[in-house]
């Protein structure tokens, strides 16, 4: 009984991997499967209700399941858990938490116009803060998709911060805006490999960063005349990309190294 | 048998940690079967989804309760992915050990809990 897995299988197997590598060796075949049987009596059930709540179940089980898993394996595997970050560390993923804060600031409180420049270089920093904060609390075990999605994180939010404060606009405000979002995923890309509360933050970043660009003007894909689904969806991936770096931020000063694995 | 293996001494296992060990029962099942089980006898109450089914599958693993069966259906009737659980005698002892509990509060409280559905 070997058939060609389908599209939800293969889709859940994506989503398995935010469980730590070990459990996943462990049940991933057997979670495919049991995911794939769900699906199966949803369909044979022949309501689309049914076969939704099974997506939307199998999303907050993911979620929720995945996250005890990751704070699990951080409690019980020492080698799991990296140096103790230094305080300028700490400093950096705070700045980091305070720029994204910053970018969901605006869902939440009006922000007057002559604040939303200093609120876009604040989250940029904190960007370039968290991207160093990473990389450098991991420079003993240096990837190389590491070093690429940190380096175009950094020089991508560094370059709006220039844009930002030269008042640019147009072309150059596009292409910037542009490698600011696309830079943010691939750092998320990038810290997807590391695991625990990582992961979460590099998946919002993966998720809101191509979102978000849709938003861009320029795109010509929203436009306040003619609403579209970009325009709600731009939205969430900003939001996405704040809840991201706030997460990495959280990582980064929360951070504690193990010296034995607790009694269970 | 050492502290750890006495079902009294055992560490406290969780509501759903329970209702999977009921589940699974004198049979072997297999995480759907056991999601569906545990489903049934809550009355549709507690629907758990594969993570819920398989990390509470690990906790009960990792404390002896339960342990992968050997025995399985013919190769042609089940997919080979799958695998089966039992309970072993320390999560059989851990049932009997909850079933008394639970015995005891429903007696504590039925004088009283019927009066007041009345």
């Amino acid at each position: 009984m070997s058939a060609r897995p389908g599209v939800g299988e293969r889709v859940y197997r994506g989503f398995l991997r935010l469980y730590p590598r070990e459990f996943r060796e462990r049940f991933s075949d057997e979670m495919v499967v049991l995911f794939r049987d769900r699906l199966r009596d949803a369909r044979a059930e022949g309501l689309l209700a049914g076969r939704t709540a099974a997506w939307l179940t199998m999303l907050a089980d993911v979620t929720v399941t995945a996250m005890g898993e990751q704070l699990q394996r951080r409690r019980t595997v020492a080698h799991s858990i990296a140096a103790t970050p230094s305080i300028p560390a700490r400093a950096l993923g705070i700045v980091g938490m305070l720029g994204g804060i910053a970018l969901l600031a605006a869902f939440v409180v009006d922000i007057p116009s002559e604040l939303n420049a200093l609120r876009i270089i604040l989250f940029n920093l904190g960007a370039v803060a968290v991207v160093i904060a990473v990389t450098v609390s991991r420079r003993h075990a240096l990837s190389p998709a590491l070093v690429v999605g940190g380096l175009a994180a950094l020089l991508a939010n560094a370059l709006f911060v220039g844009m930002v404060l030269t008042w640019s606009s147009g072309l150059p405000l596009f292409w910037a805006g542009l490698a600011m979002w696309v830079g943010n995923a691939l750092f998320g890309v990038a810290v997807l490999r590391i695991g625990g509360r990582s992961r979460i933050g590099g998946l919002a970043l993966v998720i809101g960063g191509p979102l978000a660009l849709t938003g861009i003007d320029r795109l010509g894909l929203t436009s306040p005349a003619t609403p579209t689904i970009f325009g709600p969806l731009s939205l969430a991936g900003i939001a996405l990309v704040g809840v991201g770096w706030i997460v990495l931020g959280a990582d980064v000063v929360a951070r504690r190294r193990l010296v034995a694995p607790p009694d269970r | 048998m050492d502290a750890a293996s006495q079902p009294n001494e055992h560490p406290p296992v969780s509501r759903t940690g329970v209702l999977v060990l009921i589940a699974i029962g004198p049979e072997e099942r297999h995480g759907y079967a056991i999601m569906q089980e545990v489903s049934r006898i809550t009355n549709g109450a507690t629907r758990l989804g594969p993570g819920g089914v398989y990390t509470t599958i690990r906790r009960l693993s990792d404390d002896g309760l339960i342990e992968e069966s050997d025995e399985r259906p013919d190769a042609d009737q089940d997919d080979q992915r799958r695998r089966y659980y039992r309970l072993t005698g320390l999560g059989r002892a851990v049932v009997a050990a909850e079933v008394i509990r639970l015995e005891s509060l429903v007696q504590a409280a039925r004088p009283w809990a019927h009066a007041a559905r009345e």
